[in-house]
């Protein structure tokens, strides 16, 4: 600070942060407001609630609202209770858990695009998932299970696990980090007055993990928040619709419909706003970060 | 050597887990890579192969009555007659197009003599032209190289804007603390976690405008949003690890304030740096959304291979583009993650 | 009589094929203060790791109170510890740190409360009860950590270099509160170090280590005096001990240490041979001479070990005095404040029965008075 008034306000670095400030209103204030406007005006310019109405009045827009919070909320938590336990598991370092970590951490390296053709090939009725399941003599090669005609839930699920290969790793990289940045000595203090393996885990580590665990778990829902590729790969536009895949529809495949535009812009404010409620929520949880007190 | 039974037993529960994880992460790529490299037919086959093969074995039958030629390829302990003519170049053209083997039609000519004097089926070996769907993919299929060129330059606009917008404000932010320093760096963190999608529609408005619709600087304006954010973060952690103390050395013992950031800060914050580019590089190379907004017939590499599955029936020809896609964005998944031990060890986000 | 804490053969060998431990055999008695002292990397604390089931011994048994605890986990031994970085948990009050190990010993809340009350008056911080240790400051997280230690009776104390990351002043004031709680519980207590002063001031019995073996366990004075070893000589001692390799030669009766190298003339007259028994087998052969600067006194030149003195340190309570001996840098501890000047000649005094000589192969004391 002292340095700044010494040198004269027109020298202060602080100038060196007006391009990327100009940035940023350019390409993210100004189309983030226009794109709130859009949403609430209707065709002729006018204030209203218009676009919302209608949106929530399509059945479709409905089920992929439910459909994006189901599988968010799904994905989340499978993939928590996995990531670390995996993390737990590889920060024991045991022979070859580095060898282990590299092939965890492949699927994370793949492009979504990638991923979609991965399952699409494995999940047809031909794919290699019946083909395995053959060989290994769980399925009547006459009879091979269509996995694409799953609707509802069932293909929620069924993305859920998709989704699941390619992101695990990168949750579970984030809490192995965490833990191995974890001083050993909290945990074997538990062990010596008297804690057990799991009332270690229970009393000790989950508590102080639970920052990064929020970190990993927001991030991760925000990602989960605009899934589509997937789905529309695997099963098509409109067949298990999600948000995201809502706008792609509106874009892809409808461009010129009457309210593709106004759809496309409305539902982009919705997945905006869930985004920003997810991260407030984080940093109001992680300001009780100073209250918990901080790892020695 | 006998262990106490209990040692046994997690010894047995961890080799489970490992081929538990093992197999789940590499029994689908395996597949995958095998769909990359299987002809049209192979592509038909149920059930599908997991490894690749190089070439078929076949038969070659001279139907004397018709004066015709029947090829038949091995499947399990049976050969299964699948193409049937008179004509050489019909023969070469099925071998190309549906098995990916080049034989030219001298070859076939000389095949057809030998079946013709051989009383039964002549037994052949046809050779695959290994990596014919990639050469199919990339070279003859119209736009996949362009798309690839597209995905390189989108990425190398964002790297570009990124390191220099973003490397200025982590270093300004890891330096100096002004008034609103706290209020920079939580918008800079909302930034990085908004949708792109909310700012690509608005955004393919102004890029026409500026009539940059559909080039890969506009992609790369869209993509450096949130990688500005993410590359001040990870810089200005660095910047904050490398003592100021270091700086003012430099500047006691002679050199201006741009000669010290060259010769000692930059050097020193390389890690970062690298880091930074390739989180860029996998936000440009990776993306799908923001491609579909903002072009139409410059699309990148992910949007090409996303398109092309829905325009074949069957999955060989994408699978390779997919693979080529995967290449870089695995080899730049592992040398980021040697960083992100760095990243989220320390700080919290 | 069966000791308290047994330590039978003791060793740790890592896969990795280093052993960091190699044979400890030590017996301790009920409410033993014990200092387990040595510089970084002789086995100590790793021996404190397996006396606290943290490390797994690869060969040799502990036994405490009668009860073989080499395998068992540390909650079923019934030790506590006060970890290098205090290991306080920092989700935690200072209260719930301390009540957790009381709480899994499934003690009633009544109880729980009043000796949390009690061990916190002890260590006299029963205004921090309900902070979290972010908002301490890291001599306060230190008694945290021996409040926590000190709630639960256990049979074995263990300290694993519990001053190290304190500065100095507060250093030596835990020290003496950590001595008085001892006093007053009369809790058996291991405790790791490498810094000697620390080791002298604490200790009932000291137990020098290195390179993962035992080189000589004995009281505060055995170890300072009564060096076994050339090690316990060198590591003792603030300024450290004068020590020269020298070759010795009897001199009308006189034991007479000269330079082996011969580069320099000198030679220290050590005083009549008679005073050191045994010595005769050395005569002629090389061997390790060791004085402490405090047992080296000065008189005016009298002829005998004559040497110049090149810097004076006052320390107000003593002085320090360097002079050369043999080409080297000898200190000399002087008691107050002694005026004397750089360049002034001296003789050198020396008590023989304060010489340490020790065989220059096997490093071990061949003096004994």
């Amino acid at each position: 600070m002292n340095r700044m008034r010494r040198a004269g306000f027109f020298k202060s670095p602080i100038w060196f942060l007006v391009p990327v400030i100009i940035y940023y209103a350019a390409f993210w204030i100004r189309p983030t407001i226009s794109v709130i406007i859009e949403s609430f005006t209707d065709k002729s310019g006018v204030f209203s609630f218009a676009n919302y109405v209608r949106l929530f009045s399509q059945k479709s827009m409905r089920t992929a609202f439910l459909n994006t919070i189901l599988f968010t909320l799904g994905s989340a938590i499978l993939q928590f209770i996995l990531a670390f336990a995996l993390a737990l598991w590889l920060n024991k370092k045991f022979r070859f858990s580095n060898l282990v970590l590299f092939i965890t951490l492949i699927p994370m390296a793949f492009p979504p695009a990638a991923v979609g053709i991965l399952w699409k090939t494995g999940l047809y009725r031909f794919g290699w998932i019946n083909s395995f399941l053959c060989s290994l003599g769980l399925m009547n090669p006459a009879n091979p299970v269509d996995w694409m005609s799953f609707r509802n839930l069932y293909a929620v699920i069924l993305l859920i696990i998709i989704d699941t290969w390619t992101v695990l790793p990168s949750v579970m990289i984030i809490l192995l980090a965490g833990l191995q940045n974890f001083n050993k000595e909290f945990e074997e203090a538990g062990w010596v007055f008297g804690a057990n393996k799991f009332q270690t885990l229970k009393d000790i580590v989950f508590p102080i993990m639970k920052p990064t665990i929020i970190t990993a778990m927001i991030l991760r829902m925000i990602a989960a928040v605009q899934v589509w590729l997937i789905a529309v790969m695997i099963f098509g536009y409109n067949v298990v619709p999600f948000l995201v895949e809502r706008i792609a529809y509106n874009v892809d495949v409808i461009t010129f419909a009457k309210y593709a535009r106004k759809d496309a812009y409305t539902i982009s404010v919705i997945v905006a706003a869930i985004v920003l409620i997810s991260v407030s929520i984080y940093l109001r949880v992680s300001g009780e970060k100073q209250k918990g007190g901080e790892i020695a | 050597m006998s262990m106490r039974p209990g040692k046994l037993w997690s010894r047995t529960v961890f080799l489970l887990i490992l081929a538990t994880i093992a197999s789940t992460v590499i029994l689908p790529i395996l597949y995958f890579l095998t769909i990359s490299f299987a002809s049209n037919y192979e592509a038909y086959q149920f059930p599908a192969k997991i490894f690749p093969t190089f070439s078929y074995s076949a038969q070659l039958r001279y139907n004397a009555e018709k004066d015709s030629y029947t090829l038949l390829l091995k499947k399990g302990s049976t050969y299964e007659a699948v193409k049937t003519t008179q004509d050489v170049s019909d023969f070469s053209l099925y071998c190309k197009s549906q098995l990916n083997v080049l034989l030219s039609s001298a070859a076939v000519q000389e095949l057809f003599n030998k079946a013709k004097n051989t009383d039964h089926a002549l037994p052949i070996k046809l050779k695959k032209n290994f990596f014919r769907n990639y050469i199919v993919f990339f070279i003859l299929a119209e736009g996949s190289m362009r798309a690839l060129f597209n995905s390189l330059k989108a990425a190398g606009w964002t790297i570009l804007i990124s390191l220099i917008l973003g490397g200025v404000s982590g270093y300004i932010m890891a330096r100096y603390k002004f008034k609103f320093s706290n209020t920079f760096s939580t918008s800079l963190l909302v930034v990085r976690m908004f949708p792109a999608v909310a700012l690509s529609l608005p955004l393919v408005v102004y890029i026409m405008k500026m009539n940059l619709y559909d080039t890969s600087f506009a992609l790369a304006i869209v993509y450096a949003v949130p990688n500005i954010a993410l590359t001040a973060w990870i810089t200005s952690s660095i910047f904050k690890g490398i003592s100021v103390e270091l700086e003012e050395a430099a500047m006691v013992f002679g050199a201006t304030r741009l000669k010290t950031l060259m010769t000692i800060t930059f050097p020193l914050a390389f890690p970062a740096i690298i880091a930074s580019s390739l989180y860029a590089f996998l936000a440009a190379w990776n993306d799908s959304i923001t491609a579909l907004i903002m072009t139409n017939n410059n699309p990148t590499l992910a949007l090409l291979v996303y398109r092309t599955v829905g325009s074949s029936t069957i999955p060989n020809l994408p699978a390779a583009g997919a693979v080529v896609l995967l290449v870089p964005s695995l080899i730049f998944t592992f040398i980021i993650k040697n960083y992100i031990n760095q990243l989220w060890g320390k700080v919290a986000l | 009589m069966v000791s308290y804490l047994k330590l039978n053969s003791l060793k740790k060998t890592y896969p990795n094929g280093v052993t960091a431990v190699k044979d400890i055999d030590l017996e301790i008695e009920k409410g033993e203060f014990v200092v387990i002292l040595g510089p970084s990397g002789c086995g100590k604390t790793t021996t404190l790791r397996m006396l606290a089931g943290l490390e797994e011994v690869t060969n040799g048994s502990i036994i405490l109170d009668g009860r073989d605890i080499t395998h068992l986990p540390p909650r079923q031994r019934d030790i506590s510890m006060i970890f290098q970085s205090y290991a306080v948990w920092p989700h935690m009050t200072v209260a719930e740190n301390i009540a957790y190990p009381l709480k899994l010993r499934k003690m009633d809340k009544h109880t729980i409360h009043s000796k949390v009350q009690e061990v916190a008056r002890i260590c006299n911080i029963l205004d921090y009860l309900n902070r979290y240790p972010a908002q301490l400051s890291g001599g306060q997280r230190q008694r945290v950590a021996v409040a926590r230690a000190l709630a639960v009776d256990s049979k074995l104390s263990l300290m694993d270099e519990p001053l190290s990351n304190l500065d100095a002043k507060l250093r030596t004031s835990v020290r003496t509160f950590l001595k008085e709680i001892h006093r007053n519980t009369g809790a058996t207590t291991i405790f790791v170090t490498h810094d000697q002063a620390e080791a002298m001031a604490l200790a009932d019995r000291i137990v020098v280590m290195n390179e993962g073996k035992i080189e000589q366990v004995g009281s505060t004075r055995e170890i300072y005096n009564q060096c076994g070893s050339l090690f316990t000589a060198q590591f003792m001692g603030t300024p450290p001990a004068n020590i020269q390799k020298v070759s010795l030669i009897s001199n009308q009766g006189r034991l007479i240490a000269n330079d082996k190298n011969a580069e320099t003339q000198f030679s220290l007259d050590l005083g009549n041979q008679s005073a050191f028994p045994g010595i005769d087998r050395y005569i002629g052969e090389e061997i390790f001479l060791a004085i402490r600067p405090e047992n080296i006194n000065i008189s005016e030149p009298k002829g005998i070990n004559e040497t110049s003195i090149e810097i004076v340190e006052p320390q107000g309570a003593y002085t320090i005095l360097v002079t050369k001996v043999f080409g080297s840098e000898w200190k000399i501890m002087l008691e107050g404040d002694i005026d004397i000047r750089i360049g002034q000649k001296v003789s050198l005094i020396i008590d023989p029965g304060k010489i340490m000589l020790f065989d220059a192969q096997s490093k071990k004391r061949v003096n004994f008075s």
